[in-house]
């Protein structure tokens, strides 16, 4: 019955993950200015279809309009700077003939040299400014739409085709291969596997993770999947409710991974036993096939352990930079960050899926370690072999002692 | 079920005390973002 409902999943996903692709290639990237005041008021973006062009159009034709007529229509052309004999040619390419239009601002750059910033600085646009706050003075940042063009078209597109491919994987692994059994059965005896100090810890860690993980995606895709179904005035409270408890749970998510850091690196160490582990694929491929062995925590377990890690330490690393804007990080630094925080966050989520998966409805007994604390001895004879042989000693040891007569 | 409440309410505390370290921080670094409370500069009033 699982593997059923997991087929009809999986054929669902990749139904989807079709349509990303097909979204993927029709969404061109034209650029519009992010706002507009006409008839005084302000306007709504564009949109890309004809309407939207031909506003873009009517702009480019205003400023080409400008250009032609000097800064002010109202008061007389400038004439400084103009050449006796009246030639009007490029100071940058004097070999090419220009326009009347473009003379005249050429004339009005010479006679400006603040302003001739405006278009000669290729980074930048930077000038006075009575604004408060930081980075005032910066008036236009041109790799901006180069940043934008990337978080909403590679990045985003690019991170919705890995997450629905990761899920249709998971689906159709499960479809094709079952739950992992227990080989033995269940024995109706239980080992520790877990305190409830570090079941807490992973409750802290990953409560704080889902929250962060499903507001970030709000944050990421919201505009363009929700918002049509909510309407702006819904999803601007979700957006902005959403923008909040992600910054809110960066203390949790922080505090639970330092705690995971100190409980656990020193079992999560890489040793010889992982590759062999790694080779056999857990054993997980075959119901007959032999589970390698594994001490508390396998190669699997260790790979999600230090992507967990490494990745909550570049996700808050780099979520500070924009928490506090202009602190550490100017404008590049900041869309850099965002980049790098979207693009790591997208790669830990499907990872998490993973380990959801194979936590819950992949593997008989799993999920158990976790919620109650205690395992099957089957399930732990089979997958972590070395753990549950030391813990036999220990006990076997513990009973002896126990056993002996005092003197 | 314990550990999980338990976990979930160590997350609620520490989400709220983030907000409040957050803010004060955001404060201290002249942004105040969270609260809107932008800090203006001394020439535009404080």
């Amino acid at each position: 019955m699982v593997r059923v409902i997991a087929a009809i999943v999986a054929s669902a996903l990749v139904i989807l993950l079709g349509y990303t692709v097909y979204l993927g290639s029709v969404t061109d990237d034209l650029i519009v200015p992010t706002n507009e005041v006409a008839g005084r008021k302000a306007v709504d973006n564009p949109s890309n279809n004809a309407a939207g062009r031909q506003s873009i159009i009517a702009r480019t034709e205003l400023q080409r309009w400008r250009a032609a007529s000097g800064p002010s229509p109202e008061q007389p052309r400038p004439a400084a700077g103009r050449p006796a004999d009246g030639a009007l040619k490029s100071p940058d390419a004097p070999n090419i003939p220009y326009s009347e239009g473009r003379a005249v601002v050429n004339d009005w750059l010479s006679n400006r040299d603040g302003e001739s910033k405006m278009l000669r600085e290729p980074q930048n646009v930077s000038g006075r400014s009575s604004l408060p706050g930081p980075a005032k003075e910066t008036f236009v940042q041109p790799q901006g739409r180069q940043w934008r063009s990337a978080r909403n078209g590679p990045i985003a597109f690019g991170g919705a085709f890995y997450l629905i491919g990761v899920a249709a994987i998971l689906a159709v692994f499960l479809s094709v291969r079952g739950r992992v059994p227990i080989k033995e059965g269940l024995s109706g005896q239980t080992v520790s596997r877990f305190s409830a100090f570090e079941r807490a810890n992973h409750w802290l860690t990953a409560g704080s993770f889902i929250v962060l993980a499903l507001t970030g995606l709000v944050i990421l895709f919201g505009k363009d999947v929700i918002r049509p179904w909510l309407g702006p005035d819904l999803f601007g409270d979700l957006a902005e409710g959403s923008a909040w408890l992600h910054m809110a749970l960066v203390a949790p998510l922080a505090v639970g991974v330092a705690v995971m850091i100190a409980s656990w690196s020193w079992q999560n160490l890489p040793t010889a036993l992982d590759w062999k582990w790694l080779k056999q694929g857990g054993g997980f491929m075959r119901d007959n096939a032999p589970n390698p062995p594994a001490d508390r925590f396998n190669a699997g377990q260790k790979l999600i352990f230090w992507a967990v890690i490494l990745g909550s330490i570049v996700l808050i690393g780099t979520g500070l930079a924009m928490m506090f804007p202009f602190l550490w990080a100017g404008y590049d630094g900041m869309q850099l960050a965002q980049s790098t925080h979207a693009i790591a966050a997208l790669i830990m989520i499907g990872i998490i899926f993973g380990h959801i998966y194979i936590g819950t409805i992949g593997m008989v007994g799993a999920f158990d370690a976790i919620w109650s604390g205690n395992v099957d001895r089957n399930w732990a004879k089979e997958h972590h072999s070395i753990w549950y042989g030391r813990l036999s000693e220990t006990a076997d040891a513990d009973e002896q002692k126990s056993t002996q007569p005092a003197e | 079920m314990r550990a999980f409440l338990a976990g979930i309410a160590i997350m609620v505390v520490l989400a709220a005390a983030g907000v409040l370290i957050y803010e004060r921080a955001a404060l201290d670094a002249g942004q105040g973002f969270i609260s809107q409370r932008h800090v203006h500069p001394p020439e535009h009033g404080g």
